[in-house]
């Protein structure tokens, strides 16, 4: 059964089908790239299935359950850490807040959630090991809202593996960051897939999405136009198309 | 009662004063918790203020309730009021909230001014204080239970500053989509801020009422809002300090410049714009200029230290 | 009766209109609540009374006022919202609020608090419809109502100041880039909201025959409220709500006799506004 399944997933803003009839699957252990031109409904298609928007048709399965539908919050703590394309840390708050804030998810319940503390032993070292997974450790107390572009990258991917997920869904984390930045980040993503962690990711950056994802979906005006390994995508006509205009493809 | 104390004659003066300025503090800390830590902006709080002290004059006048089961009971009126404010501000984003709460505000100042039931434009007098083990307790006794509010609230904002429930609020506050995204239940908090928040300030509100033992619509209107919105934000919104030190600040001023009352409202005003212009953070918000000078200090500094 | 109400609901509402158009245009390319339109209102009627009171001459006291008012707004967008527009959305709100509080009393210190009258000599007479008798005051407001309105449409609509806003209000960043003069815009619609509310002012104060320091008080936030609910940034929505929001409290207080408050009608509209569609009539992307 795969990890995240949708199936004929729909989504349309008055006239615009944003995402059209979208079915794709991810298996448990997958790096999955989803890759098209600007505007092609990927970032769309990650808040649908994150439950920011609620599909006008299909279905979002994870682990087999139903999950569209359900608010972002339901939808994270099920097990499902994201990232955002502009990157949206906790600017106001300390780095060590942003993970914990994430962290403390577990005391949701509201008036309970006023007792036990971000100060707590227990969560300080949790979110120590978060940051240090992730290279940040030695910032810790620096405001977020300071970090270089590529450092709150690694903050939100921190932030969002403190919900210990099944599956992180990266929405174009190396847009705007240095080439040894982008390397650092691939090898984070190794080592986190070598643990049994599933991504879904959105790339721009032909490089990483090659040398990274297992598999690929091509999306294009909301539909996906191809599926497959890497290097069949990169000779697919249909891809080079969408890139690239008509005349190319079949010059 | 009071003869158990040595019998220190302070003048009745200050101890109006001090309960006045207490009494400014719990608004300023209540309103804190909503719009300072959730970042939510609610500009009519001066209304749950007014439900607080028409619910506990209402209850002792007419139903001769016992006053803290009264006092009780008014928070829980301003709470629960004040929870459909919270379960509104779900459907309503920053600027439209703002002026919400601002209708809110005068819708209910003009429910008690127009409905029979609340006096209407007489108010409602004979206002009972407070009662300790049986006797009924003088302006000094009031003001023990007005250090004890105050103290409460603070020990209360502490509680939720330090605590998950405080962090889930400035998560919220930051950036409520990506809060969402890391599983915190923004809505579920917001209204629970909301609650929180209206429900001290009705509690206040049954002090007040004691205090005065008259009441009226016009003592809950929206520039008292402002006021307390003022205090919070002058001294610093979002922090624990800011709003005590901005309550006493604000509330002492005129007395201590008596010119100054005859140009309050200029200085309210001008004080709000230039706040906002160069220290938006408040005056002893984080990284402000005075909380910088206190930090180079050899004392132990709260928060990054950020020396610029 | 019923048409006398009607033609009442009409001149309040057009007023309102004048008022509410300001703080949309404000809105529109600023996304912040000028509180202090209100301020601007009020001012505009004092200064319009003064200058009919030395002049005589009720079309100079509006120039005048028009004039002074839309420098008065740019003046405010300068040294007040324009440093602060990149802090959180409560700093710009609370800073107009204290801008009105400053000016509302130094206006009181101004003039002093009581109400002064304007009894304008009005260049129309008693207009008899038959089933309405319109008195020439109210047929003034109408007609310098409609014209400003029309002309409004017309600027808005039909020039390139216009389409700049539009372009503006809807993607400020674009329109940078596209080469509009964005801070050029923005002066030009302080200049030109506050240049209406100032002579809003000066018909309101020649409607009700009074001009007093707080006469802005009740417009502050009811405005506010025409303004969500037509559409935050909509100009049609708005000026469809103004009419709206004078013609019910017209209809309601005079006519029915109603329980709550007259100016409370606009705010609990709002709430249930806010409740079922809170972009309001004409709004796009709501909360």
């Amino acid at each position: 059964m795969p990890l995240l399944e949708t199936r004929g997933l729909c989504k349309a803003f008055g006239g615009l089908r944003a995402v059209n009839n979208v079915s794709l699957s991810v298996d448990e252990g997958e790096i999955l790239g989803i890759i098209g031109p600007n505007g092609a409904g990927k970032t769309t298609l990650f808040n649908t299935i994150c439950g920011v928007y609620r599909p006008d048709a299909g279905e979002v399965l994870f682990a087999g359950k139903p999950i569209h539908g359900l608010r972002p919050n339901r939808v994270a703590r099920l097990g499902i850490g994201r990232t955002f394309q502009a990157s949206r840390p906790f600017r106001g708050l300390t780095v060590e807040d942003n993970v914990r804030a994430a962290y403390g998810v577990r005391y949701h319940g509201g008036w309970r959630s006023l007792w036990g503390s971000p100060r707590a032993p227990d969560a300080r070292q949790r979110a120590q090991e978060l940051l240090e997974e992730v290279g940040l450790a030695h910032v810790a107390g620096m405001e977020a809202g300071q970090l270089s572009l590529g450092l709150q990258r690694r903050l939100e991917i921190a932030r969002a593996l403190a919900l210990e997920p099944r599956l992180l869904m990266l929405d174009e984390p190396a847009a705007g960051i240095s080439h040894e930045e982008g390397r650092q980040l691939m090898e984070l993503v190794r080592r986190l897939r070598q643990r049994g962690m599933t991504v879904v990711l959105i790339e721009h950056n032909m490089q990483m999405v090659m040398n990274l994802c297992d598999r690929l979906v091509v999306l294009n005006y909301g539909e996906v136009i191809a599926q497959g390994k890497p290097a069949e995508i990169g000779r697919h006509p249909a891809v080079i198309e969408a890139y690239l205009g008509k005349e190319v493809a079949h010059a | 009662m009071g003869r158990a104390v040595p019998d220190v004659v302070i003048p009745a003066y200050y101890i109006t004063m001090a309960i006045i300025t207490g009494i400014y503090i719990v608004l300023a800390l209540s309103l804190n918790i909503i719009t300072g830590f959730a970042g939510q902006p609610n500009m009519g709080h001066a209304a749950f203020f007014g439900i607080g002290a028409y619910t506990l004059a209402i209850l002792t006048t007419r139903y001769e309730v016992a006053y803290w089961i009264a006092a009780v009971a008014a928070a829980v009126a301003a709470g629960a009021v004040g929870s459909l404010l919270g379960l509104i501000s779900l459907r309503v984003r920053e600027d439209f909230l703002a002026i919400t709460t601002i209708g809110i505000n005068f819708v209910v100042v003009s429910i008690f001014l127009y409905h029979p039931f609340f006096g209407q434009a007489f108010g409602i007098g004979n206002i009972p204080m407070p009662s300790l083990l049986g006797r009924t307790l003088d302006r000094g006794g009031l003001l023990v239970v007005v250090a004890l509010a105050v103290l409460l609230v603070i020990w209360i904002s502490r509680r939720v500053e330090g605590s998950w429930f405080g962090l889930a609020l400035e998560s919220l506050r930051e950036d409520e989509q990506a809060a969402e995204a890391v599983g915190i239940d923004t809505r579920r908090f917001k209204v629970l801020a909301f609650t929180l928040g209206t429900a001290l300030a009705g509690f206040a509100g049954a002090l007040y009422a004691s205090f005065m033992s008259f009441i009226s619509p016009g003592d809950f209107t929206f520039p008292l809002s402002i006021t307390i919105l003022c205090m919070a934000v002058v001294g610093g919104l979002g922090t624990i300090r800011g709003p005590v030190v901005g309550a006493i600040i604000l509330s002492l001023a005129p007395e201590v410049f008596r010119f100054v009352l005859e140009y309050r409202l200029l200085v309210y005003g001008g004080l709000l714009v230039v706040m906002m212009r160069l220290q938006p953070a408040g005056l002893l918000g984080r990284g402000s200029f005075l909380m910088r000078q206190v930090e180079r200090w050899p004392l132990r500094g709260r928060g990054p230290a950020a020396i610029p | 009766m019923l048409a006398q109400q009607l033609v009442s609901g009409i001149v309040i509402g057009g007023v309102y209109a004048l008022i509410a158009l300001g703080l949309t245009l404000v809105y529109g390319v600023l996304r912040i609540l000028h509180v202090a339109h209100a301020a601007v209102y009020a001012t505009g009627a004092f200064v319009g009374l003064t200058t009919y009171q030395r002049t005589g001459s009720l079309w100079l006291a509006l120039l005048v006022a028009a004039a002074f008012c839309g420098v008065f707004g740019m003046l405010i967008h300068r040294f007040v919202y324009g440093p602060i527009l990149n802090q959180p959305r409560i700093v710009p709100l609370i800073a107009s609020i204290g801008l009105f509080i400053f000016f509302q009393d130094f206006l009181r210190l101004v003039f002093g608090p009581y109400a002064q009258s304007f009894p304008a000599r009005v260049p129309f007479g008693l207009l008899d419809l038959g089933a309405a008798v319109i008195p020439g005051r109210q047929v003034f407001i109408l007609v310098v109502t409609l014209v400003l309105l029309a002309v409004t449409w017309f600027v808005v609509n039909r020039t390139r100041l216009g389409l700049a806003w539009q372009a503006v209000a809807q993607d400020a960043e674009t329109a940078l880039a596209m080469g509009v003069p964005v801070p050029r815009v923005v002066a030009v619609n302080f200049l030109f909201g506050s240049a209406l509310a100032a002579i809003a002012g000066i018909l309101v104060g020649i409607h009700y025959n009074s001009v007093y320091p707080a006469m802005g008080e009740v417009p502050a936030y009811k405005m506010l409220a025409v303004v969500v609910l037509g559409g935050l940034g909509s100009v049609p929505g708005t000026v469809v709500a103004a009419f709206l929001l004078g013609l019910v409290e017209t209809l309601l207080v005079g006519y029915i006799g109603f329980v709550l408050p007259r100016d409370a009608i606009a705010f609990v509209a709002l709430i249930a506004m806010l409740l079922v569609r809170p972009e309001g009539l004409f709004g796009k992307g709501g909360a």
